[in-house]
């Protein structure tokens, strides 16, 4: 009997943090054991819209919900999602009608928080193109603040090169919520 | 310590069945674990009251965020169906338990029964909801469920029975696998840290505070280096340090070398702010005790002893003869009971919300806890005195520390920020009388009743806010010109004379509003000086902190204040 306890005991400690690494979700971090990990530390947006009648009115989840919870909707934790999710539509379809809820969650790209072109702002003092951070950042050392840029955005504008490779969509914006 | 393959002491409690052929190894690594009863105790001690401290200090005030506007979603979801909803007066009965059972277990009132209760609560709370997610907390769950498979006379320096003297060593699987398990969690870490954003020092400079940036600055300047460089190099040190760790919890000649490695990680965490709760004294106590060498652990326990040497010996002839006095089971049945009963009238009495649910979940753990296992219990006597004495601890201290008013406050400021204004109210009465005589929340109880119409009623809250400020301002006056040089206790009094300004003003708005307008310009004058005050106050709080005195924010914040200065 304790042999199966063992067993299963470190079954689960070796399986759930590989189903972390294995899966899809990466913002879900918990039983993985990933302490001061970088998507710990990035930001995301979460916005709800109610789109039932057509149209795409902001829904403020922190008036319907405790603090707590709104700091791990903007954690995208998927699992808190739904769970306002089946909070809003069962509340809404109480009140007749088919609710339909959007959510738009934007995040920092974990992967390239690092990257000079994620780091920090965009602003351009001296309308070159490039932006300021390329002429102080240590990782474009040895070149200049253009062929730094150039070498991480290509041809794209900072503000598209931002949006490419610093922000990260973890959850579609077309998907009904209650369905 | 020591792992080394001979006939384990198991202490007369487990009947081990021996595994055969390819499993034989595996099962020897688990089943010749032995560790010796002083780390345990020490384990048990150091543990146990962290968790203690834990569950009243830093739980309760969380307990009414749970199922707080009919929300919660639980660890695994697919429970959330079957799962009633938790609420803040049966959660905070479980915390309040939990610490009675965890400082009852860490004063030697350690029996099986009370391991298990205890795993329960704090795992079905965690379980319970994702409220509080922190990872130590699914760590500690993990620990408590293996703790409840250690026989509980191994966390003492008694043998499993009064008659037979102790085994000094003892062999426990559950005590491999609570080794296995850190070795695990610092493995996992470990890799979590091998990613390019964590090795040139990003996440790591996103987690610094203000305070702990300036500190490792200064420290960089000191050793002619920059701060860029000094955090790749700590980023790379405690992704190799964190390996090390996982292999150092499976091998026992890395004990002591993982000894003057391992706990200076969480050592790190500390001093450079990161607010984790009481993880890294959890994980500093976890590493220290579990991987010191036996002379370390004989040393501690030798002085210990020496300090109980000291004690009058007639005083411990007569305790040591009470209670080791064996009992039959009808008498050790009756001491739980009782026990019971005096847990139930403590919980009736504390100072929280659910009087019924404190006192059954009270009387419940502690019966459970003290319950007899054998037809002749050897130590009811002390048990019972033991959670007797908890018992009391714990209704006095919740009478002093400020845990039981932010359960209050935060509960009462969530309602009222959510329009539940009857139930808000109730709760800041509740808050401003265990608050005893601090300024607590009169204005906001104010504030509500005056949005009820209860003018009178506001302006008699609003001049005991007013007074309970200024007495707390004196005494906040007194203490900066004793300690001048503490940019805390400015920062304190210019907070505390912003709210009376606040208080101030209200007072005159509710005074014209109820038609007494004589003295209102006396009153704004005072206002006027407060703030002014406040001001000073806070510059003082930015001289003496530099770039990362919390008085700037402040400062900003009392900007387009009536008269402003700034």
């Amino acid at each position: 009997m304790r042999y199966a306890f063992i067993a299963a005991f470190l079954a689960v400690q070796v399986l759930l943090p590989l189903r972390y690494y294995a899966g899809e979700d990466r913002f879900d971090e918990r039983f993985a054991w990933r302490m001061f990990s970088n998507v710990r530390v990035v930001a995301c947006q979460t916005r709800f819209t109610d789109a039932s009648d057509g149209g795409a009115t902001p829904v403020r989840a922190s008036a319907e919900i405790h603090e707590v919870w709104t700091s791990l909707l903007n954690r995208a934790r998927r699992s808190v999602i739904d769970g306002f999710a089946r909070k809003w539509c069962s509340e809404r379809s109480a009140g007749g009608g088919q609710p339909v809820l959007h959510v738009d969650v934007t995040c920092q790209n974990p992967e390239t928080l690092g990257q000079t072109i994620c780091r920090g702002t965009t602003t351009d003092a001296n309308a070159d193109g490039v932006p300021d951070l390329f002429g102080t950042d240590r990782r474009c050392a040895g070149k200049s603040a253009a062929d730094c840029f150039r070498a991480a955005c290509g041809e794209q504008t900072a503000a598209a090169c931002r949006e490419a490779l610093c922000m990260v969509r973890p959850i579609a914006v077309e998907e009904n919520l209650c369905d | 310590m020591t792992d080394r393959p001979q006939a384990p002491h198991t202490g007369g409690s487990e009947a081990v069945s021996r595994p055969s052929g390819c499993v034989k190894p595996v099962g020897r690594f688990f089943d010749d674990f032995e560790v010796s009863r002083r780390r345990m105790v020490l384990l048990r001690f150091a543990f146990f009251t962290l968790l203690g401290i834990d569950f009243l200090w830093v739980f309760l005030p969380h307990a009414p965020r749970f199922g707080a506007l009919d929300f919660n979603v639980s660890q695994l979801p697919f429970l959330d169906a079957y799962l009633p909803l938790p609420s803040p007066e049966v959660v905070g009965a479980l915390y309040v338990s939990g610490g009675l059972l965890s400082f009852a277990i860490a004063l030697g009132a350690v029996t099986q029964p009370a391991l298990a209760l205890l795993a329960a609560i704090y795992g079905g709370v965690y379980l319970w909801s994702q409220s509080d997610s922190y990872q130590h907390h699914y760590l500690v769950t993990l620990l408590l469920l293996l703790f409840a498979c250690v026989p509980a006379h191994l966390f003492t320096l008694r043998g499993p029975d009064s008659t037979n003297p102790p085994q000094p060593r003892v062999a426990s699987w559950a005590m491999r696998l609570v080794y296995v398990q850190l070795g695990l969690m610092y493995a996992w870490s470990a890799v979590t840290k091998t990613t390019e954003t964590w090795l040139d020092g990003t996440t790591l400079q996103t987690l610094l505070s203000c305070e702990a940036r300036e500190r490792l600055t200064a420290l960089a300047r000191r050793l002619d280096g920059s701060l860029e460089a000094g955090i790749t190099f700590s980023a790379w040190a405690v992704m190799i340090g964190e390996y090390f760790g996982g292999l150092v919890f499976f091998t026992r000649r890395l004990f002591t070398v993982g000894l003057f490695i391992v706990p200076f990680f969480h050592i790190g965490v500390e001093l450079l702010d990161f607010d984790i709760e009481l993880f890294s004294y959890y994980m500093v106590a976890l590493d220290v005790i579990l991987l010191a060498p036996d002379r370390f652990i004989d040393w501690v326990f030798e002085g210990f002893s020496r300090a109980v040497q000291n004690i009058s010996p007639r005083v411990r002839g007569l305790a040591g003869l009470w209670v080791a006095r064996p009992v039959d089971l009808m008498t050790a049945a009756s001491i739980a009971g009782i026990a019971a009963a005096i847990a139930a009238v403590v919980g009736h009495l504390l100072p929280l919300e659910g009087a019924v649910h404190l006192s059954v979940a009270l009387g419940a753990v502690t019966f459970i806890a003290l319950m007899p296992t054998a037809a002749i219990s050897p130590f009811a006597h002390a048990r019972a005195a033991i959670f007797a004495l908890v018992g009391v601890l714990i209704f006095g201290t919740l009478q002093l520390i400020s845990a039981p008013y932010d359960y209050y406050r935060q509960w009462a400021g969530f309602l009222r920020r959510h329009g539940q204004s009857e139930r808000s109210i109730a709760l800041y009465v509740r808050a401003n009388h265990v608050a005893g005589s601090t300024p607590a929340r009169h204005l906001q109880l104010a504030k509500m009743h005056a949005a009820q119409g209860e003018k009178d009623l506001a302006l008699t809250l609003v001049l005991e806010d007013v007074r309970r400020h200024e007495a707390h301002i004196a005494l906040l006056e007194r203490r900066t010109r004793t300690s001048q040089g503490d940019e805390q206790d400015h920062l304190e009094l210019g907070r505390a004379q912003a709210a009376l300004q606040g208080a101030l003003t209200f007072q005159v708005s509710l005074r014209r509003q109820l038609g007494q307008d004589e003295g209102l310009s006396e009153i704004e004058r005072r206002g006027q000086m407060v703030l002014d005050a406040a001001r000073a106050a806070f510059r003082r709080n930015i001289e003496l902190g530099g770039t990362c005195s919390a008085g700037r924010g402040e400062l900003a914040k009392l900007t387009g204040r009536k008269d402003d200065g700034e």
